[in-house]
This record gives C-alpha cells, structure tokens and sequence, in this order.
C-alpha cells in the first residue's frame, strides 16, 4: 500500500536527505550544518573549493564518516541500511594502482556488496563484471593489469565497478579528474543514461565549464551549503564568486552569459 | 630426527610468515612485521611471569596480544593527526621492545632470555623442547606453535581473502559497502601478531621480519595476481626455509641466519630477473629508446631524396657513434639504405611507399 501511495508521488522517499549535518575530523568542521535534499533521478554535481568538504559530503552520505549532528536518509532509510542501492566511486588517486590485480577482477569488487560476507565470487558474478566491462567499451582490457591502465581507462574501470552495482543512488568523486576527452564524453553520457532510467547521481566536479553540459542539479558547497537547486536557479556568477571568493576565471564559458 | 624436526619447523614457520607478510606488503604497511617482532617482547616476558610456565598457550595468546596493543596504540597516535602512521609505529614499537629489555633484564620470575635468541631465536635446540600431553612425547612444541599460526593464517585467507583484499585494495569501497575494513584489518593484524610470537622463539625477531617481507616482496616482481603472489611467497619462502637449513649444516652454524639471507638472495635475484625487475625493465627502455631514435633519423628524411649523413647527424645533435648505431639498426630494420660510397641516407623503398 505505502508503495502505491509513494508512486502517486507524496510519500516517495527522497534519494537523498541531509539534514543539519556537521562533520569534523578535529580541527575546524569539514561540513557545518549543511542541508542538502536531492529527489530521485537527480543528476547532481557537487561544486566547491579545495578541502571545501565534497568528498565529505559523499562520505557522510555513505554513512562512513562519524557525523557530530545532524541527519542522512538515503532512500528514507539509514545509509547503513541502504548500502545495497548505492554505490561509491572513490577518487581514482585513492587506490594503489600497481596492486597485482586485473580490470575483471577490480570490476567484480562491485559485487561483493551482494555476496556479502565470505562468499566468493562465481560464474554469475564473472558475467555481470564482463557485461559492465562491455558497457564502457573495456571488454578487451577485462585480463589487463590495472598498473598498464591510462587514467582514463582506470576511471571507466571504477564506473564499470560501480554499474555491477545496480545501484539506485551513485556517489562519485571527481570521475572527470584527469581523464582524455573520450573518457570524459563515456562518463558523461554515462551519467546520462543512468539519470534517464531514474538512478540518481551525486558527483563530484571540478570543471565550472562543464556543469551546465552535464549536470542538471548543483550542490555549492564550502564548509557551508551555499545553495542548492537546478543549475539554472543556483549555477550564476554571484554565487560561483561568492563560493570561490571572487576568483572564478572570467572566461568560463557558460557563465559569462549568465 | 633432530634434523627432520629442525627443518620442519622451518618450512612451517617459513610459511606461515610468508603468507601473513604478504598482505602486509601489499597493504605497503611492511614495517608492521618489524614494530610486531619487537613489540611482543614484552608480552612475551610478562606472560611467562604471569604463567610461570613456558609451556603454557597462554603464553603465545598473552604475548600476541602485546602486538594487538601495539596496533591500537599506533591507530590511537596517528588518529590524533599529529604524526604519520609510520612515524607512530616508530615510536611504539621502540618503546615497547624497551620495556622487554627491560623486564628481561630484571629476571622477572627467573626468565633468562639472551639477546642473541630474541635476534636470531634458537632453531637449532628448538625440536629438543618437546610437547607432552599425558606423558606422551607428540614432537616439538614450536612445531606445534607455528602450525596453529599456519593453520589460523590459512583458516583467516580462506574465510575472509575477498574482504582482505577489498580492504587492500579500496578500503573506501569496503566501507561503503559495509564490510568493515578498519575491524577486519586489526582482526588480520591480530592473527600477524600471533604468528609472530608463534615463531619468535625458533625466528627470531630478524629472521621473522625477512621470512615475513622477502617472499611476498620477491613475488609480486614475478606474478600479477593476488592468489598467484600468495603461492609463489609460500614456495620462495619454502626455498629459502630448506636452502637456509642445509647452509647452516653445511657451515655448521644456526640455521637462522642463512635463512634469512637465502631470502634475501631470492629477493636479489627477484629484484633482477623478473618481468618486474630491473634488468627487464632496463632492457624495455633501452628497446625503446632504440627505435626512438630510428624514428627520429626517418623523420628527418623525405621519401626519393637522399641526405648527407653528417648534415642529419649534425641537425640531431648526436655523437658519430650513437648516429652510426641509430642507422646501423635502421638499415638492419630495413627502415633506411645507407650508401657508403657517397655517404648519404635514404628512406628504404618499402618505407617510401608507406
Ligand atoms: N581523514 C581525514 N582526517 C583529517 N582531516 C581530513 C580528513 N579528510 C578530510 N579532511 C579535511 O577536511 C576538509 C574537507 O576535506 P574534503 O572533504 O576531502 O574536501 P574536498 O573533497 O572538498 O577537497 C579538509 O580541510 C581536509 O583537510
Ligand atoms: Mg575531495
């Protein structure tokens, strides 16, 4: 009944709910009081300065770093309880590279949620990773180990982690960072694809230039949620020289004519 | 029998070191085998005073947990922020081993260990200290000890490998994902501890930290997959336990000693012939600066017109001898045609169509 209902739209839960959240790592907070509401299949990118808390943001909303106040609900529910319909991609530079490992094998650790505890992965799980790998265009790398990979081809391998997930809420962190131009256009249209089917995607993006082009929502964050909304409504040069500030490149290009 | 007992104690301790250290070294938290093998010093002292019984197991649970302080009491130190992990390993462990020099000095409850033993331990008296239950003689208890850190080491990889590795790897990913990473690698971290103490008497605190490191380091030169480095660690550390034990016949010393260096050697020579070494590495480079250089001469040549050898050697800048070595494995390539007589260069026919 509760799933009827939340279908008229009413009581659909949010993808995700912060709610007054500080976070501290001890010194000065890394997030103060932020609120942030995103509905489901929102494509959102999370905009702020070095050390401006985002990473956090994504972490707090996995529910793996300690929150001194304040609420998360991913899906109206605990993160905790929720870790089955998300999915994480950490910063590319956060893993070492040179782990002796293969791209199916990285590709498989997106199952592990699903197996759980000391169960291994078997045929089924071999399959789903292949599949992934095929949807970025990675499948003649699945045997190829992860220390010959481009950084490029090291971030579509974290994606295709993260879509063995089948997740319904994606976290990523800087998917664009240091990527070539083709991975760039894969990940975008990745992006896409998945927000078209209702998934919802928080990412974390450095590029002011491409926010418009690949994002819908934005998160303005420094320490402080600046503003969050569509990037129509929030995404201008006032908040973008508030939250930087005054030190946004004037030849941004989609701003200037804002 | 001595002998068979004195080199299965090896082979075990070689083997259960080895596949605890791999992780440690895939995890680069290697020095962990070092801050371990000293830290429970005290832990082993205390526990035989406490005891009073060498024969005891408490006294291997009671000195493993000592290197389960010594984990703690690092992660508390570095989680103030203050100082890195292994600047706070650095300090732990020192201390610790202090207080063991320490207590061991005093002769706490009589015990009298020797400096020598905690360095090198005693592998050749080992298999004389029997384990009797019942009054049945059931071999040497550092026999028995390192088995069960085998067997605890092997029950832990076969139960947990895929969150081990996930942790490894992406310990970000392994909390997202609920598997708990920093609890799962202290519980990894315990059953380091225990194997260390398991073959500190017949290793000692040297010995433990080569047959702990060398292997897995050796490995991950050779193989790329994590399965593979754990086996091929377990076999080097196997070679190194049974070439170990008959230098030290053959030289009539403690075997110890020569185990740790046949691990090394195996490290040495890892370090210069696997795919991963020096030498294969070496030889990819200079492979590859080889055809660059072929490149660059081509480039420098149109298709039908020949060039003056010393012009184009001049325009690169290159010694008479690197030149003449470039061309020589250009024409050997059949990338160009050098005509001596007039002492010019041209792109070889094939290359001129393409
Ligand atoms: N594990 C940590 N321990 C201590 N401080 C941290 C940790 N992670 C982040 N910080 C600090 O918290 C602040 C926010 O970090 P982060 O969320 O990574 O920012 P961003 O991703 O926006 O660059 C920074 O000042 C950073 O130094
Ligand atoms: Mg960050």
């Amino acid at each position: 009944m509760i799933q009827r209902r939340s279908r008229e739209g009413s009581t659909e839960p949010l993808a995700l709910e912060v709610e007054g959240l500080t976070v501290t790592y001890g010194k000065e907070p890394a997030l103060w009081n932020a609120d942030v509401r995103l509905g489901r299949g929102s494509l959102a990118a999370v905009v702020g300065p070095n050390g401006a808390g985002k990473s956090t943001l994504l972490k707090a909303a996995l529910g793996v770093v300690p929150r001194v106040s304040g609420r998360v609900r991913v899906l109206g529910e605990d993160p905790a309880r929720r870790r089955r319909l998300v999915a994480y991609v950490p910063q590319r530079t956060s893993v070492d590279w040179d782990f002796p490992t293969t791209v199916l094998d990285v590709v498989m650790m997106g199952t592990y949620g699903r197996l759980g505890w000391f169960r291994r992965p078997g045929r089924e799980e071999r399959a789903m990773a292949l599949g992934a790998l095929e949807q970025m265009e990675l499948a003649d790398l699945a045997d190829r180990q992860i220390s010959e990979l481009s950084g490029g081809q090291q971030q579509r391998v974290f994606l295709a982690r993260a879509l063995v997930q089948d997740a319904e809420v994606y976290f990523m962190d800087e998917p664009f960072a240091g990527v070539d131009a083709v991975t760039e256009q894969s990940v975008a249209s990745l992006m896409g694809h998945l927000a078209q089917r209702g998934k919802t995607i928080l990412s974390v993006h450095h590029d002011l230039a491409t926010v418009p082009r690949y994002f819908e929502h934005a998160v303005l964050l420094n320490r402080v949620v600046q503003a969050v909304g569509t990037v129509k409504e929030v995404f201008h040069r006032g908040n973008l020289d508030r939250l930087y500030g005054g030190r946004v490149p004037a030849d941004v290009p989609e701003l200037a004519s804002t | 029998m001595i002998e068979f007992w004195t080199l299965a104690i090896a082979a075990v301790t070689a083997l259960a070191c080895a596949l605890s250290g791999t992780f440690l070294v895939l995890k680069r938290e290697a020095l962990v085998s070092e801050g371990l093998a000293h830290a429970v010093l005290p832990g082993i002292v205390i526990a035989f005073a406490l005891t009073g019984n060498r024969t005891s197991p408490l006294l291997l649970v009671g000195a493993a947990a000592m290197g389960l302080v010594m984990i703690l009491a690092v992660q508390a130190i570095r989680r103030t922020g203050v100082v890195d992990a292994t600047a706070s390993l650095g300090v732990v462990f020192p201390a610790l081993f202090s207080v063991g020099v320490l207590l061991t000095s005093l002769e706490l409850a009589g015990t009298h260990f020797h400096a020598d033993c905690i360095i090198e331990g005693n592998l050749a008296l080992a298999p004389l200290d029997r384990l009797e239950l019942g009054g049945r003689d059931l071999g040497p208890r550092a026999f028995w000890s390192v088995s069960a850190a085998l067997l605890l080491v092997g029950c832990f990889l076969l139960l947990l490998f895929k969150e081990l590795k996930l942790l490894t790897f992406d310990g970000e990913l392994a909390s997202s994902l609920g598997f708990r990473p920093g609890r799962v690698h202290v519980a990894w971290l315990a059953v380091v501890s225990f194997t260390v103490v398991a073959s500190f008497e017949a290793a000692g605190s040297i010995l433990v930290v080569a047959l702990m490191i060398a292997p897995a380091a050796s490995a991950v030169l050779w193989v790329n997959d994590v399965r593979h480095v754990l086996g091929l660690a377990a076999v080097l550390a196997l070679a190194s336990a049974f070439a170990g034990h008959h230098l030290g016949l053959v030289m009539d010393i403690a075997p110890a000693g020569p185990m740790a260096t046949s691990a090394g050697a195996l490290f040495l020579v890892s370090l210069a012939l696997a795919p991963r070494g020096i030498l294969v590495k070496g030889r990819a480079r200079r492979r590859a600066l080889a055809q660059l250089e072929v490149d660059l001469v081509s480039a420098r040549l149109k298709p039908g017109e020949p060039r003056d050898c010393d012009v184009v050697r001049g325009e690169l800048g290159w010694s008479p001898r690197r030149f003449g070595a470039a061309v020589a494995r250009a024409v050997s390539g059949s990338m160009l045609v050098h005509d001596a007589g007039s002492g010019t260069l041209s792109l070889s026919a094939g290359q001129a169509e393409g």
